[in-house]
């Protein structure tokens, strides 16, 4: 029995079907909509600049909106939970977290995914690799939230597409209850009584935590941040010792206790602490005393944003004195640190969360250009060097 | 009377082809000619750099793996199946292997690789229940975030996989066969090679490719126990969704079509296999 | 069947079970006793045991919203699998079994293209033409119907070749019966086992799918139980273990009560 419709609806299915992945493909490279980025972004500058200037013109707006889309910001992550807690009850705004576990990649990829959406994400929280690839795209607005000049120039782009409201120290984390004799530096981490205890948070090609760790093992041993090729070769070494556990550091895994050394920054303890100490661990932070690698995330207003008044109302928060002592809270770093130290706004208590004043003081943040540099040498090289041992 | 275009066939056809042109074709077809473009001309630098170094070290481990995980849990799981089928009592224990492979077999991530951390990792119970006899599971080498640490976790669903994949095939061999085959006075070892064999086998193939495939592109599970492995769904992940590399999508959809293609030999190998055990079941 | 056999079998049924369960008892110790691994000695077995984080999950109105949408995504996605695949299924296995391998194969493709390389493919595509779809939550039926192909075309196809639909179809023709009312009225009912077992593979993979979700921007119940791991790993653990073991749950009513009808799930498997 002949099935010639058959034979002719494959081909014919196939020929539309390249046709269309050829046409969307097409327009898709560049992960912007049929708008070029600067028009774009020039008329959501001039829809934002109808939001106000102070904080009480922009809150009025942003209240009428209702609502502002976020994305990735998990609970336990510098406290995102209090900081979100404080916008919601101080501006009445709904503030929903969609995906919070989103990495930078999946946060372009939503933007791109929804673009024009009620939904699409308004605020962006990435690593600083990808501020690029989100400028080139159309998606940073240039906005300056109302404490731009407060914020130190290493942690905001000039033209006012991102700021880094936060930044956190890499840290050596220790359930003391597991592993009595606490490791303060890179250098401890070799001693054989940490056998197959160290872990770091995820994949260096992939988690900014890795990264930040293979970055901060250069500098303890004779790197820069223009040449990382000593902390490759500290994890291989690591590795080779079988200190180097592979895990992954999951907060499942610290509370069972799978994981008894964990590389990552200091803002992602305090939020599992409670858990911790009621299971009955002695958990310890401890900055490592000879490579100290300080990283922020850049936030930034969406283009073409649904809601506009409320996202520029939640970035203002983020740099806001509220907004900085919440992430104090949480153990990270605000970018106006220096100005909250001025004001007497940082206690004590905040202060035994975070790392000493002098080892913050002589933070650096490795330049965009060094980065890529980085990443390239550990893209290329942790595969053969670390992984396959 | 010979119908030409069939309204049954067009009415069947269109729906199912529209739906998997659009959601399945187009994106494919959309990957494929990014692949060939690296940087937005036409070239094969993407192909080639996806078959090179770290990536290629990656495409063997993830052959390994499915290969070894495919095979050790096809052989179970048909194993798994002849012996219920011979099982009348207890009762309840048709059933809740049943309803519960349908929930195995499509577990993974975190749930079940720490399911696994909880009982076999260093701090988990049966190790520690293990040590109090005098036996150190971590002294003998094993790891759960190494190779076979990995297979042993991908063994929970692809068990139930191939379990629920030869229920029809199993259960088609009637006792009555094996009884008859008996008083005729062929041995057990012929009754299996003539009858039951020959009937399994074709299943058992096409339910290897199923373990196959589910098990070299799982990806959240080996993502839990081992971020760092040499895998291709992992690598995949880093260029399309970290928070480090950016810019590489071009490569990542190089390795997604070398992957295809591999899907498809095996696919071919598998239907060819099946067709010549077909043919020594007939003869 | 000898002896002998018959010990092997039941040994490797008990080594069997034992895989099976041990994990999750060792996960529902996590989950449920507060008290970690190395701490734990005999006087303290009995201590930290408490169910309250589950209750209290259960309360959670988040909760409550995403399992309502993945029951709702669950029955959607059933539905759509069973009116688009059965149709082809049979008409593959009755007119045109030479096409068997293509239909693997396309149906196979599903888990070997990355997710997130299907989202942007069909976001680009949309984006173009309807492109408020993608922000629905029903968007994720499609992605979810595609998912399940592996398992249910297997399924349904499984079913046909068991029950001779060729032949069936071939004598129903002889008799003058046409192919709508043959596959309405002869195969389908003959297929009632094949269809629940692809319908209980499509609802275990919708309720326990998680990229999809995840890079559309929906709330479902994968989803909630992710973050929920993160916040509350205790708790978060305990959530997964009810979802497996509730879902189990009514796979296995649904099994007995298809036995007492004497449809056979068996016969039809997978």
């Amino acid at each position: 029995m002949r099935r010639p419709f058959m034979k002719m609806a494959v081909p014919a299915l196939a020929a539309g079907a390249l046709l269309l992945a050829a046409c969307s493909s097409g327009s898709s490279d560049s992960g912007s909509s049929s708008a070029a980025p600067e028009s774009s972004a020039a008329t959501s500058a001039a829809a934002g600049a109808e939001c106000g200037t102070t904080i009480e013109e922009i809150a009025a707006k942003a209240k009428e909106e209702g609502k502002v889309n976020l994305i990735a910001l998990p609970d336990t992550w510098a406290n995102y939970r209090g900081i979100i807690d404080s916008f919601v009850e101080k501006y009445g705004i709904e503030a929903p977290v969609m995906n919070p576990d989103a990495s930078s990649a999946d946060e372009l990829t939503a933007v791109e995914t929804l673009r024009g959406q009620p939904d699409m994400p308004e605020v962006l929280d990435i690593g600083p690799s990808f501020v690029e690839q989100a400028k080139a795209a159309g998606y940073l607005e240039s906005y300056k939230p109302v404490v731009w000049d407060e914020i130190p120039e290493s942690l905001k782009g000039e033209d006012g597409t991102w700021v880094g409201a936060y930044y956190g120290v890499l840290a050596i984390a220790t359930n003391a209850t597991i592993q009595p004799n606490v490791p303060k530096s890179w250098a401890d981490l070799k001693k054989p009584e940490y056998k197959g205890q160290v872990t770091i948070n995820g994949d260096p090609r992939e988690a900014g935590a890795a990264f930040a760790a293979v970055v901060a093992a250069a500098l303890a041993n004779g790197g820069s941040y223009d040449d990382v090729m000593p902390g490759l070769e500290y994890f291989a070494e690591l590795k080779k010792l079988g200190n180097l556990q592979t895990i992954d550091v999951t907060e499942a895994a610290v509370l069972s206790g799978e994981v008894p050394i964990a590389l990552d920054w200091t803002y992602n303890f305090p939020g599992l602490r409670p858990a911790l100490e009621e299971a009955g661990f002695d958990f310890q932070v401890v900055v490592p005393s000879d490579g100290v690698y300080g990283g922020y995330y850049a936030q930034s207003v969406v283009t073409e944003a649904p809601h506009p008044c409320a996202a520029r109302l939640w970035l203002n928060h983020l740099v806001s004195d509220e907004g900085a002592l919440g992430y104090l809270e949480g153990g990270a770093i605000p970018a106006r640190y220096a100005a909250l130290l001025e004001k007497g706004l940082i206690s004590e208590e905040i202060a035994a969360n975070l790392p000493p004043a002098e080892t913050i003081a002589a933070i650096q943040f490795p330049t965009q250009e060094q980065v890529d540099k980085a990443k390239a040498l550990i893209t290329e090289n942790w595969g053969p060097m670390v992984a396959d041992q | 009377m010979r119908r030409r275009f069939d309204t049954a066939t067009v009415v069947v056809a269109v729906p199912f082809l529209a739906f998997v042109g659009l959601f399945l074709f187009v994106p494919t077809i959309g990957l494929a000619i990014k692949a060939f473009t690296p940087g937005g001309s036409f070239g094969f630098s993407a192909m080639q750099r996806a078959l090179e170094g770290t990536y290629r070290t990656a495409f063997i481990n993830s052959l390994s793996l499915a290969v070894t995980s495919s095979l050790l849990g096809g052989v179970l799981g048909l194993l798994l199946a002849l012996s219920l089928k011979s099982l009348t009592r207890p009762k309840w224990l048709r059933s809740t292997t049943d309803s519960w492979s349908a929930v195995a077999a499509q577990l993974g991530g975190i749930p079940l690789a720490f399911a696994f951390i909880a009982a076999i990792g260093t701090q988990g119970l049966i190790t520690k229940l293990l040590s109090l006899v005098g036996v150190d599971i971590a002294d003998s080498g094993f790891s759960l975030s190494e190779f076979w640490g990995l297979v042993v976790v991908y063994l929970y669903f692809q068990i139930p996989l191939m379990f629920l994949v030869m229920m029809p095939a199993v259960g088609g061999l009637k006792s009555t066969w094996g009884e008859a085959a008996a008083i005729m006075g062929s041995s057990p070892g012929r009754y299996w090679r003539s009858v039951a064999l020959p009937l399994l086998v074709p299943s058992f193939l096409g339910g290897l490719l199923l373990l196959f495939v589910n098990s070299f592109a799982a990806y959240a599970t080996a993502y839990v126990l081992n971020p760092g492995a040499q895998l291709v769904p992992l690598q995949i992940r880093f260029l399309l969704q970290g928070n480090v590399i950016t810019g590489e999508q071009d490569l990542a959809y190089a390795i997604v079509l070398w992957t295809i293609s591999l899907l498809l030999i095996s696919l071919l190998l598998i239907a060819v296999l099946q067709r010549r055990t077909a043919k020594w079941a007939s003869s | 069947m000898g002896i002998v056999v018959k010990i092997l079998r039941t040994i490797f049924l008990v080594l069997l079970g034992l895989f099976f369960f041990v994990p999750l008892l060792a996960m529902a110790r996590f989950a449920f006793q507060s008290v970690p691994v190395v701490l734990l000695t005999p006087e303290k077995l009995l201590e930290g045991w408490s169910l309250a984080g589950l209750f209290e999950v259960f309360g959670n109105p988040e909760f409550q919203r995403a399992t309502l949408i993945s029951l709702q995504l669950m029955v959607l996605a059933i539905l759509i699998t069973l009116v688009l695949l059965l149709p082809v299924a049979a008409l593959v296995e009755i007119r045109a079994p030479q096409l068997r391998t293509a239909m693997t194969a396309i149906t196979l493709l599903p888990w070997v293209v990355p997710p997130v390389a299907l989202v942007v493919g069909v976001a680009a595509t949309f984006r173009s033409t309807v492109p408020w779809f993608l922000a629905s939550p029903y968007s994720l039926v499609p992605f979810y119907v595609l998912w399940a192909l592996p398992f249910s075309y297997r399924a349904l196809d499984a079913g046909l070749r068991s029950i001779g639909a060729r032949t069936l179809y071939e004598a129903a023709r002889v008799m003058g019966a046409s192919t709508f009312t043959i596959i309405v009225r002869v195969i389908i009912p003959n297929m009632i086992g094949a269809i629940i077992a692809a319908s209980v593979l499509t609802a275990a993979l919708v309720l326990g799918e998680f990229a999809f979700a995840a890079l559309l921007l929906k709330e479902t119940l994968p989803t909630f139980m992710a973050e929920f791991q993160r916040s509350e790993p205790r708790a978060g653990m305990a959530l997964a273990l009810s979802v497996m073991l509730l879902t189990a749950l009514i796979i296995w009513i649904g099994v007995r009560a298809l036995r007492k009808r004497g449809m056979d799930l068996q016969a039809a498997g997978v």
